[in-house]
C-alpha cells in the first residue's frame, strides 16, 4: 500500500507504433511523488511519444499507464489532472495572457473572483504581474514560457509534463530558467517529468534520469549514477564528451580483454603532463603530440594525438600553458570497453599498484 | 580597412526600383487610370444633376437589390465555405481531390453560362424549380434566383481563403485546448476561429465585392424587373446602352465607392487582428 502511494506515475509495458515504426518499445518506469525526472535521449528516441501518452495525447497499443494508482488508459486528456507545457508553448495568440492562464479555470465553472485571484497569484508566481493584458506574441521567448508553465498549473495538475521546455530559449536566459524551474517545481512539490535531449540539462536539473534509445530504455538512475556508472553501451557513449580509441593497447596498463567493440574515454579521465612537469605514473604515460587547443574561458580544451587516436583532455587556467604542435605525455585514468551492448569500466592498473587515491 | 561606397542596406534580391516601378506601371494602366476615368466622364455632369441621377427611385432600388442580394450570397458563402474548407482539410474520404478541384469552377466557367445553366434548373418548369414551384416557391425571376446566382460565384473565396489557414494550423493549440478541458464548442469558438477569422473575413468581403459587380450570370436568372429584380450593374448597361455615359459612370461611381468602402472596413479589422499577433505592444 505504502508503496503505490509512492510511485506516483507507473508504465506498464507500453508499446506504440506509428504505422510499422516502433516508437515505443516496452517502456516500464514508475516515478515517485514530487519527483523531477528527465526524459532523455536522442531526438527521435521517442522521449515526446511517451509524454503525450500520459497526457492522454496518444493511444498506447499495449500496457498499462498509471496515475496515483488508477490504470488512465481510458480517461481523457482533460481528466487526468495533468498540467502539459508543449514544446512550442502554443499559447493562444488571440487571447491576453490573462486570458490564457484564465481559460482553464473558466471551463470550471469557478466564480469569476475566485479565478482572478488564482491567476494574480501565478502572475506574481511567474513574476509577469503587469503583463496580463499583452498578446503572447508581445512577450520575450523566457516570458512566453512562464506563461505556459502558469497556464499549465491553473487548474492546479498533480503532475506537469514539460516538452522540451528550454529548447526554444536563447542559451544566456536558458540558464538562469533552468535554475528558476528547478526552484518553482520544488517550491511547489509537484510531480514533473520533462523531456529534454540536452545531457548537461537533465544532469543539472533532474532528480532522476530516464535513458532512452530507439524507441526503449536504456538505463534509468540518479545524474550520478547514470554519468558515473552506465550500464550500456549506449548509456556510456551518450553520457560525456567522449572520443573513441582504436586500440586501447597503445595505452599501457589497462586489463587484457577480447572481444573488443569500442574503447572510450571521457576528457576528465585524461590527464596532460608537459615534457618537464613531474609524473606520478612514468611507466604508464604515452607520447602525444597536441594537434590544437581552444580557450573556453574557464578552461582549455586540448586535442591530442597518441599513435593512431585523438583524445580531448581540459586544462585548468592555473597549469602551464600549452601550445599547438607540443610534445606531451598523457596519463588515462579510466576507459569504457563496450562488448555488445554490455559495458566495462576499466581502471589504469598502475593506480591499484601504487594504491594512490587520486 | 574597406571603404563601403554607401550606407544603404544591401539586399539579397537587388532590383527594388526596377520591380517597383514595373509594380506602378501596372497598376496605373490596368486600375488607376480607368478609375480616373469614370470620375472624369462623371464630373461631365453638374453636381446637382449628378445627384438626381444617382438618386432616381429606380436607380436607388437597384442599389438596394444588389446589396441585399450580394451581402445575402456572401454571407451563405460564408458559412458553406466554411463548412467545405474544413470538410476538406480536416477528413479523408473518396473522391476528396475531386471535390477540391470543383470548388474553382466558378472561377473558370463563363459566368453567362452558370447563369443559364441555373436558370433552366429553377424557372417553373426545370428539374428543381418545380419541386418548389408546387410548395408555392419560385426561385427564377426573383431575388432567391439572383442569391443562387451569387452564391456559385462566390463559393471559391471564403474556400480558399480559409483552408491554407487551416492546414497551416499548429494541432498543438487544439491539444493544449483538450487538456485544459475545453469543450468541442469552447474549443472551436475560442481556439480555431480566431486564427481563422482574418482569413474567412476576408473571404466574406471579397465575396461580397465581387457579388456587388456580377452581372453575367445574373441577368439570366433576375428577370431584371426593375425595383424588384433590377440589379445596378443592369442599370448602369441599360444606360450606356442609351449612350448616357455620364449617367452610367455617376451609377457606377457609386458601385466603386461602395466597393472600397466595404474593402476599407476589412482592412481596418485585419490589421486590428494582425496586431494582436505582430508583436507590437
Ligand atoms: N504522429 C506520428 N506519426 C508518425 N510518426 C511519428 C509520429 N509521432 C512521432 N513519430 C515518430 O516517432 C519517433 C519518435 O518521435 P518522438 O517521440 O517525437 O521523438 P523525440 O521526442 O525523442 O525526438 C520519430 O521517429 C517520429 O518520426
Ligand atoms: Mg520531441
Amino acid at each position: 500500500m505504502a508503496d503505490t502511494m509512492q510511485n506516483y506515475v507507473e508504465l506498464q509495458g507500453i508499446n506504440k507504433h506509428f504505422g510499422s515504426f516502433q516508437a515505443s518499445d516496452n517502456i516500464s518506469f514508475t516515478i515517485e511523488k514530487g519527483k523531477l525526472v528527465a526524459l532523455l535521449g536522442p531526438s527521435g528516441s521517442g522521449k515526446t511519444t511517451i509524454l503525450r501518452m500520459i497526457a492522454g495525447l496518444e493511444t498506447p497499443d499495449s500496457g498499462n499507464i498509471v496515475i496515483d494508482g488508477q490504470v488512465v488508459n481510458e480517461i481523457p486528456a482533460s481528466r487526468r489532472g495533468i498540467g502539459f507545457v508543449f514544446q512550442n508553448y502554443a499559447l493562444f495568440r488571440y487571447m491576453t495572457v490573462y486570458d490564457n492562464i484564465a481559460m482553464g479555470l473558466k471551463v470550471k465553472k469557478i466564480p469569476k473572483a475566485q479565478i482572478k485571484e488564482r491567476v494574480d497569484s501565478l502572475l506574481e508566481l511567474v513574476s509577469l504581474k503587469g503583463m496580463e493584458n499583452r498578446y503572447p506574441n508581445q512577450l520575450s521567448g523566457g516570458q512566453r514560457q512562464r506563461v505556459a508553465f502558469a497556464r499549465a498549473l491553473a487548474p492546479n495538475p498533480q503532475l506537469l509534463l514539460l516538452d522540451e521546455p528550454f529548447a526554444a530559449i536563447d542559451a544566456k536566459v536558458r540558464q538562469e530558467l533552468r535554475s528558476w524551474l528547478k526552484e518553482m517545481i520544488g517550491k511547489l512539490g509537484i510531480t514533473s517529468i520533462f523531456v529534454t535531449h540536452d545531457q548537461d540539462e537533465a544532469i543539472e536539473v533532474a532528480d532522476e534520469i530516464i535513458l532512452t534509445n530507439q524507441g526503449h530504455i536504456e538505463q534509468i538512475g540518479t545524474p550520478e549514477e547514470i554519468y558515473r556508472n552506465p550500464q550500456t553501451a549506449f548509456t556510456a557513449s551518450f553520457f560525456g564528451q567522449n572520443a573513441e580509441l582504436p586500440d586501447y593497447h597503445d595505452f599501457r596498463s589497462f586489463a587484457e580483454l577480447d572481444h573488443v567493440d569500442r574503447v572510450l574515454i571521457r576528457p576528465e579521465f585524461v590527464k596532460v603532463y608537459k615534457q618537464d612537469e613531474k609524473i606520478q605514473y612514468e611507466r604508464t604515460a604515452s607520447e602525444g603530440i597536441v594537434e590544437s587547443v581552444s580557450f573556453r574561458g574557464d578552461r582549455t580544451e586540448l586535442r591530442i594525438r597518441v599513435n593512431d587516436a585523438v583524445l580531448a583532455a581540459k586544462r585548468n587556467p592555473g597549469e602551464p600553458a600549452i601550445r599547438a604542435g607540443e610534445a606531451v605525455k598523457v596519463f588515462l585514468y579510466r576507459i569504457f570497453v563496450t562488448r555488445g551492448n554490455e559495458v566495462i569500466p576499466l581502471e589504469n592498473l598502475a593506480l591499484q599498484t601504487d594504491m594512490v587515491v587520486f | 580597412m574597406m571603404k563601403r561606397k554607401s550606407t544603404k542596406k544591401t539586399r539579397v534580391i537587388p532590383g527594388f526600383g526596377l520591380s517597383f516601378g514595373i509594380t506602378m506601371t501596372i497598376l496605373g494602366l490596368i486600375v488607376i487610370i480607368p478609375l480616373c476615368s469614370l470620375v472624369v466622364f462623371s464630373v461631365q455632369l453638374s453636381p446637382a444633376e449628378l445627384i438626381r441621377t444617382i438618386t432616381r427611385p429606380r436607380v436607388l432600388a437597384s442599389y438596394g437589390v444588389s446589396f441585399v442580394t450580394a451581402f445575402a450570397a456572401a454571407a451563405v458563402n460564408a458559412g458553406m465555405g466554411l463548412i467545405l474548407a474544413w470538410v476538406l482539410v480536416r477528413y479523408r474520404f473518396p473522391g476528396k481531390r475531386i471535390m477540391d478541384g470543383l470548388i474553382e469552377l466558378p472561377f473558370a466557367l463563363p459566368t453567362a453560362v452558370a447563369g443559364i445553366a441555373l436558370t433552366h434548373l429553377t424557372t417553373e418548369n426545370g428539374w428543381v424549380g418545380s419541386l418548389f414551384a408546387k410548395l408555392g416557391i419560385r426561385i427564377a425571376y426573383t431575388k432567391t434566383g439572383i442569391i443562387i446566382a451569387l452564391i456559385f460565384i462566390g463559393i471559391p473565396f471564403v474556400v480558399r481563403s480559409v483552408q491554407p489557414v487551416l492546414e497551416k494550423m499548429d494541432p498543438q493549440y487544439e491539444e493544449a485546448a483538450q487538456i485544459l478541458g475545453f469543450g468541442p464548442v469552447r474549443t472551436y469558438w475560442k481556439v480555431i476561429f480566431p486564427e481563422i477569422f482574418p482569413a474567412w473575413l476576408s473571404g466574406f468581403t471579397l465575396a461580397f465585392a465581387r457579388c456587388l459587380g456580377e452581372y453575367g450570370s445574373v441577368v439570366f436568372i433576375a428577370g431584371n424587373t426593375p425595383f424588384k429584380t433590377e440589379i445596378a450593374p443592369l442599370v448602369i448597361m441599360a444606360q450606356l446602352q442609351e449612350y448616357d455615359y455620364a449617367s452610367a459612370t455617376s451609377i457606377a461611381l457609386v458601385m466603386l465607392l461602395a466597393s472600397f468602402l466595404i474593402l476599407l472596413i476589412n482592412a481596418f479589422i485585419q490589421s486590428r487582428a494582425s496586431k494582436k499577433v505582430s508583436g507590437i505592444v
